[in-house]
């Protein structure tokens, strides 16, 4: 080893780079795999559940992480970090609509409206871990079906075992909370003016 | 842990942008979202978390399932094939402990050696011979994969992993390996 290389590289093990600050030890970000896609038809209502394939505990580090829809252009990167054991842990990021939507479970992160296209598209996480990249087509737009897209019990995307189907939207987030959204029934909004009108309706 | 020599941290990474220092495995230097793909130190694990059976199997002997891309050893869990090779059958060499003449010269540079029945790269050594060549050959992508590093992030990480740069949009499946060698 020349002497630069001797006073640049000290040698200290990996053990002290897990330590380095803001990484916690250990903790990565690999194992998230694309769950459950769902979709209004004008996009303002959108969510994406993710979900930690293979019992890693420690996928906490999504902090500069980020999804990306190939075609549309579309990015989104990820804020913080996780904290606690993420082992078959759901992630759930979703439109603010989403967010105020009676019988939503509260979005662990908020993506802009109409970031999933809707006529398909390939989704990529951190895009270097293809174990996870994920085509999809027409989502369903009912108002209640969701497209699911796990990738089966070899928790590797875009291979024979993979989950491709429609069903009742499920979405959960991080915390575990479970909900499940009804586009289809019209929520008339609570404002004053509705307020007063069914009042008077109601004499 | 055999692994944990094998990386050195460069002494001004505290100016770097990324959390992940850049370090040094099988006596290469890689930049830090390479290291963060080759993933050298392992995972902890929640046996009750994994779905595969083959994973599960694994798990149990120390063995790599193909079909989930996961390696474990002693309990842990390495999402490449190189850190799972690594970790399974690297052991750590004290330079000055070393008498044999060949094995010295494979410090600087990897090899076999036939007296010692052993080979080395970096500063382990590889008992069994198939794991030390398939090493050598992941070592020549993670070669391929640095040089990239220097033209596009991503083409470095796509190349190691097999992947796709979604943003040259270069596909980098084993046919492509020896192309992204010579560009």
């Amino acid at each position: 080893m020349s002497h630069y290389h001797a006073s640049r590289w000290i040698g200290i093990p990996l053990l002290l780079c897990f330590l380095a600050p803001g990484r916690p030890a250990g903790a990565a970000s690999h194992q998230w795999r694309f769950n459950e896609l769902f979709s209004n038809a004008d996009g303002t209502i959108q969510f994406i559940e993710m979900q930690e394939c293979c019992g890693f505990t420690m996928e906490t580090s999504l902090s500069s992480k980020w999804i990306f829809a190939i075609h549309a252009n579309h990015k989104y990167t990820f804020r913080s970090n996780l904290t606690g054991n993420t082992a078959n842990k759901y992630l759930l990021l979703a439109t603010q609509g989403f967010a105020d939507t009676p019988g939503a479970p509260a979005p662990d992160f908020i993506i802009p409206s109409g970031f999933l296209p809707l006529n398909g598209d390939t989704l990529e996480y951190s895009p270097y871990y293809d174990t996870a990249t994920r085509v999809y087509g027409v989502l369903p737009q009912d108002g209640i079906s969701a497209l699911e897209v796990g990738p089966g019990v070899d928790g590797i995307s875009q291979t024979d075992d993979d989950v491709y189907m429609t069903d009742v939207n499920s979405p959960t987030n991080y915390a575990g909370e479970s909900g499940s959204i009804d586009l289809t029934v019209p929520v008339r909004p609570t404002t004053w003016g509705w307020i007063k009108a069914h009042a008077m309706t109601l004499r | 842990m055999a692994l944990c020599v094998v990386l050195g941290l460069p002494a001004g990474a505290s100016a770097h942008t990324s959390l992940w220092p850049e370090g040094t495995i099988v006596g290469l230097r890689v930049p830090p979202a390479l290291l963060d793909v080759i993933d050298p130190g392992g995972h902890d694990i929640d046996p009750a978390g994994i779905r595969c059976s083959t994973c599960l199997s694994a798990f149990v002997n120390d063995g790599y399932c193909l079909s989930s891309r996961i390696g474990y050893v002693d309990g842990r869990a390495y999402v490449s094939r190189l850190s799972y090779l690594l970790a399974k059958d690297g052991e750590h060499i004290n330079a000055k402990s070393i008498v044999c003449a060949v094995c010295r010269a494979h410090l600087s540079g990897p090899g076999w050696c036939d007296h010692c029945q052993r080979g080395m790269v970096g500063n382990l050594a590889i008992r069994n011979h198939t794991d030390f060549n398939e090493i050598m050959m992941e070592r020549e992508r993670l070669i391929a994969a640095v040089r990239l590093a220097s033209r596009c992030d991503l083409c470095a990480l796509a190349c190691f992993s097999h992947g796709r740069c979604s943003r040259c949009r270069i596909d980098y499946r084993d046919s492509a390996l020896s192309a992204a060698g010579t560009r």
